[in-house]
């Protein structure tokens, strides 16, 4: 290089006339700026390959990983935990991804976070709305996310928010049951079920506008009464019984009312206490919180029955709590309480489930919501 | 804290945009003193853009911000081998990044265009924005290695216009590695043997 330096005779170049050099540099430059400033708004263009999956649990943590959506490789937000109220219990994303709500079990109030796009990060919008009653437990809403349904574990009763403007929660209103909602299951048809354990029963309700009537009466579960699952079809409700470590299976009619399926007793691991339907309403996986397992069902589409895998059974974390689809349909989140973690596992083309990540979480997770 | 956080802000981009009018208006000042006996000394500012591999730190995409860059480069200390000082800052809404390196580099002139080429190493910051409601400060102090090159234009006197530099800039930052790309425009101003 240094004799083409030599040869070109750097000296007598930098002493040529000024101005056409200063002309030429000029542009040279503003067309690079141009270029750079090109290069800001190519590059913005966003990317739509992770969503977020946020947990809550212990005394007041929300934390985020960011999941690949393809090969559901794990993140950690770097700001996360976000600090919500007292004994988070669980949490629901709204289908915009805009907002997220979460139920303080110990203040009894629902805590509204804004849901930074880009980085996931979230900010509390206070104050906290009341819940209603005590001890919230559950919550679900609607797929056009206009109302939050909050099942209170220590008043008994189920409230219903509208969400406003900015996520705002508004004009409550309530039904009241007689013991204990551990949980809510609210279908694409506009019907809301909700166990009871304590009766080891399951209420139903109508939806229309946000209000709940309810429909019959309670449907009695035998073996004891643990999380409910309901497929997107809206055409099967199946039961965990932790008693007798079974599934218990409903057709749902065109009232909403439940009819058990007969014959149905298709057994788990110990003590099952969630489920979920997969997005195709084909596979049924139910938490065994005694023995660290999820069981893997078929569900036949036109009876409902279910068909455990050759494998039954996949390991996970020590006492499994509940049982999250991913919105994209190809994993599953498993929440670990003893283990403090969450379990990530693959559902393989066949419905199978894979072990693939463990997420340690650091505190007791209850429940974990996803964004879309 | 945002208060705090806002005059941090304000105080990093007044040293860069006073960096900027010092060269620009006094060097040519400072210069007529010292030209003969000093060596080549560049010294560049401008306008910088980053596009940061922020997926590995838990982002839906890559960022893109935008900053300065000041360095001061000894162009010919032997046989066009010289070394330069680089700093940078960049930001944007959801993060600040700001890298700190030295290193060798080796220039040549065609036709009276400057080009030159280096390997950088020293160290990166980088700090979250906005992080919601955390109890976290998100802020890390990393490593930091940059290859790249450009050219000068001559513009007149001792000025010439650095039509553009390109740096691979690898970060290891928050527990990852980052790879992203540097891109920096601006003006050069030569003190001592032109």
């Amino acid at each position: 290089m240094r004799f083409l330096t030599k040869a070109c005779g750097e000296k007598n170049a930098l002493r040529g006339p000024v101005g056409p050099r200063v002309a030429v540099a000029a542009s040279v430059a503003l067309t690079t700026l141009g270029l750079l400033s090109g290069c800001s708004s190519f590059f913005s263009s966003s990317s739509s390959g992770s969503h977020v999956a946020y947990v809550v649990g212990g005394q007041t943590a929300v934390s985020a990983w960011r999941i690949n959506n393809k090969s559901g490789g794990v993140t950690s937000l770097l700001s996360a935990p976000y600090v919500a109220g007292n004994s988070p219990s669980s949490v629901v994303v709204h289908p915009s991804g805009q907002f997220l709500y979460v139920a303080n079990a110990l203040d009894s109030t629902i805590s509204l976070f804004s849901i930074n796009s880009t980085s996931g990060a979230l900010t509390e919008v206070l104050p906290r709305t009341p819940a209603g009653g005590l001890s919230p437990g559950s919550m679900t809403m609607d797929s056009g996310g206009k109302f939050l349904f909050v099942a209170n574990q220590g008043s008994n009763d189920i409230w219903t928010f509208q969400v406003g403007t900015g996520g705002a929660l508004t004009q409550p209103s309530s039904v009241s049951l007689a013991a204990s909602p551990m949980g809510l299951a609210l279908t694409s048809s506009g019907f809301l079920y909700v166990p009871v354990p304590n009766f080891s029963a399951i209420y139903v309700f109508s939806v229309s506008s946000g209000t709940l009537t309810p429909v019959g009466q309670p449907i009695l579960v035998n073996g004891g009464l643990g999380g409910i699952a309901v497929d997107s079809g809206a055409k099967f409700l199946y039961a965990t019984n932790p008693s007798t470590a079974t599934v218990s299976g409903f057709s749902i009619q065109s009232g909403g009312s439940l009819m058990a399926l007969p014959g149905l007793t298709a057994g788990t691991g110990s003590v099952p206490v969630a489920a979920a339907v997969d997005l195709t309403g084909s596979f049924l996986y139910v938490a065994n919180s005694g023995s660290g397992t999820v069981s893997q069902f078929k569900i036949d589409s036109t009876t409902g029955a279910l068909t455990p895998f050759i494998t039954t059974t996949v390991t996970v974390g020590t006492n499994p709590v509940f049982v999250v689809i991913d919105p994209g349909g190809k994993f599953v989140f498993v929440g670990n309480t003893g283990s403090k973690s969450v379990t990530e596992l693959t559902i393989n083309s066949n419905g199978s489930l894979n072990n693939t990540t463990t997420i340690d979480v650091g505190f007791v997770p209850r429940l974990l919501g996803l964004t879309n | 804290m945002a208060i705090l956080r806002m005059l941090l802000i304000q105080r990093r981009a007044a040293v860069l945009w006073s960096a900027l009018v010092f060269f620009t208006f006094l060097c040519p000042l400072v210069s007529a003193q010292t030209t003969s006996k000093l060596p080549a000394i560049d010294v560049f500012g401008g306008y910088s853009y980053l596009r940061f591999e922020s997926k590995t730190l838990g982002f839906s995409d890559q960022l893109n911000l935008n900053g300065g860059n000041v360095s001061v480069s000894l162009p010919d200390l032997y046989e066009g081998l010289g070394a330069t000082l680089d700093i940078s800052g960049h930001i944007t809404g959801e993060m600040e990044e700001f890298n700190f390196m030295i290193g060798p580099e080796y220039t040549f002139e065609w036709k009276g265009i400057r080009f030159y080429g280096h390997g950088l190493f020293g160290k990166a910051r980088d700090r979250l924005r906005h992080p919601g409601s955390t109890q976290v400060e998100p802020s890390h102090l990393g490593r930091a290695v940059a290859f790249g090159g450009g050219l000068d234009f001559p513009a007149g006197g001792r000025f010439s216009v650095r039509a553009i530099q390109a740096d691979y800039l690898i970060t290891t930052e928050f527990g990852s590695t980052q790879h992203n790309v540097r891109l920096s425009t601006g003006l050069v101003y030569r003190f001592g043997k032109k």
